[in-house]
């Protein structure tokens, strides 16, 4: 190894030590790295306003479990001890970590399980929004015209439907999270509707139509149709009950026509 | 026409930029990240010029940026119409892309950090190709030990990148509070290097117990501040392209938000004059 290659690698392991130190919170090992005559009290201050800034953007990617959780702040400064943030923190990362690090307490309850995966699910959707920002915006550029396009059904037979791309689905084993009239276990759709996360907890039906759609993609009512009996080989419902699913599941914001 | 002035867009800002002191905006990356957003970040407005500011491209850092973190600026940078992107020169995170510090620190100013720093702006200019990319001067409580002052070190990577200079003025009038430096002989020792620059403005405030200036950007910007702007407008002004007003906590009024900008621009504009000699 040349000078300049050691040179490179003593720099590497330094940054890599203090850089490590920093982010756990151990101001104290880097004191030997500051320039002469610094106060140690400026390093301290310096991890204190990083500690406290990551601690306030768990705090808000984290806000629907709180309900559930007494001494939510104690446990998330457990966990930031624990755990260093990680490289390139996007989104709710750290929050959905901390989440991930809550669940594999033994003693939650349902309840509390049930506030976590609401909480997860609504990351699990922004992150998919993230991933597909193309089909995101797509999708919502043609639910824009859902309502016109919705009454044409009944004679437009070239309309083809578009499932929502971003969506997530979960299972609610309480009735905490759920409406009135919602019996648990109940699978809860998450989706992206315009700028928002929204939920639906769909009926059998709607459920097992949305579940086609997943397989199908994209095509006509009538495609729709045949493809049913193709890969089922059990009657399909009428055209009539397709357009008046697919009107209820455009309302909410799940499928579009294009 | 002077340069392009605007704001680092908030929430908070918003309503105000179509002032007409306005003509520029800036992105702060990690504040746009909001996934299910439809219409562009910088909204229906027309600007001549948009600009991405990063934080996280850590180019301290021993290893190059992620590539997916460079992705996501481009995307951004290309949805918005961005010019340029930006980022400070200082680390966020260790040498294997493992943890992250939470706030850039600066590197020790050393001969082997310029080295990595230039290495890491090579990929980033290369990456973004046409999009000018500039290096911010952070501001910091604490220095590592090295072999040069600050203003050198700056003036190296700025000289053997090639890259722009993200003249962050409060934050050089913080450090030269904070280090017992000259802030205008400062900037008269780097802003030669450059051959493009952009311009930060904020306030932040003195902190009693530690004595030091915190660039918190929650203050009105200081007079102190504004005749350093006047004065790298002086002396560099043809190869300023843009000026980004930056304000995080205790947002002004609406007057309050209009008047830093529209301060902005009448300096920019009166030493514009100034130029062309039709004032003495």
């Amino acid at each position: 190894m040349n000078e300049s290659q050691q040179r490179d690698t003593d720099y590497s392991e330094q940054l890599t030590r203090i850089a490590r130190s920093l982010a756990a919170g151990r101001d104290n090992e880097v004191i030997g790295d500051v320039a002469a005559g610094t106060d140690p009290e400026y390093v301290q201050m310096f991890v204190d306003d990083n500690v406290q800034k990551r601690f306030d953007k768990i705090r808000h990617q984290v806000e629907v479990i709180e309900p559930g959780f007494e001494g939510l702040d104690e446990l998330l400064s457990t966990y930031m001890d624990q755990i260093p943030l990680a490289s390139y923190d996007i989104g709710a990362s750290d929050g959905d970590r901390f989440l991930q690090w809550l669940e594999q307490n033994p003693e939650l309850s349902p309840e509390q399980c049930d506030l976590i995966d609401c909480q997860r699910a609504r990351h699990a959707v922004e992150d998919l929004g993230r991933k597909n920002r193309l089909g995101h915006i797509r999708f919502q550029q043609l639910w824009r015209t859902v309502d016109s396009l919705t009454g044409e059904l009944d004679s437009d037979r070239n309309l083809k439907i578009h499932l929502n791309p971003i969506r997530v689905w979960t299972r609610f084993q309480t009735r905490l999270l759920l409406d009135d009239g919602a019996v648990p276990p109940a699978d809860v759709i998450f989706f992206a509707c315009t700028n928002e996360v929204r939920t639906a907890v769909l009926e059998s039906e709607g459920k097992q139509r949305v579940s086609e759609l997943e397989l199908f993609e994209t095509g006509t009512i009538d495609d729709w149709r045949t493809w049913r009996e193709t890969s089922d080989h059990t009657a399909s419902p009428t055209r009539e009950d397709l357009i008046e699913i697919c009107r209820d599941l455009a309302e909410m914001g799940l499928i579009a026509f294009g | 026409m002077s340069c392009a002035i605007g704001y680092a867009i908030r929430d908070e800002n918003r309503p105000i930029l179509d002032d007409p002191a306005i003509n520029a905006v800036e992105i702060t990356f990690e504040r746009s990240d909001d996934p299910l957003r439809i219409d562009r970040y910088v909204g229906g407005g027309q600007f001549d010029y948009v600009s991405v500011h990063a934080l996280k491209l850590s180019v301290a850092s021993p290893e190059p940026p992620g590539r997916n973190y460079l992705d996501s600026l481009l995307a951004i940078a290309e949805e918005n119409g961005a010019a340029s992107i930006s980022d400070h020169l200082g680390f966020t995170r260790d040498g294997h892309h493992g943890v992250e510090i939470g706030h850039f620190a600066p590197p020790p100013f050393t001969e082997a950090a310029i080295d990595a720093t230039c290495r890491n702006v090579d990929i980033i200019q290369r990456f973004f190709r046409h999009r000018h990319f500039y290096l911010e001067n952070i501001a910091c409580l604490f220095h590592f030990e090295g072999t040069m002052d600050e203003a050198e070190f700056l003036s190296r990577v700025l000289r053997k990148s090639g890259c722009g200079w993200l003249l962050d003025v409060t934050n050089v009038y913080a450090n030269g509070l904070n280090f017992g430096f000259s802030p205008t002989e400062f900037i008269k020792a780097v802003l030669p290097i450059p051959e493009r620059v952009q311009i930060h403005l904020a306030g932040g405030y003195l902190d009693d117990r530690s004595g030091l200036y915190i660039d918190s950007h929650s203050q009105p910007i200081p007079d102190d501040v504004w005749d350093l702007y006047r004065m790298s407008l002086e002396l560099a002004h043809d190869k300023i392209d843009a000026v980004f007003i930056e304000r995080d906590q205790d947002f002004p009024d609406e007057n309050g938000w209009r008047s830093e900008v529209q301060m902005a621009r009448r300096i920019a504009d009166e030493v514009e004059l100034w130029k062309r000699g039709m004032v003495t």
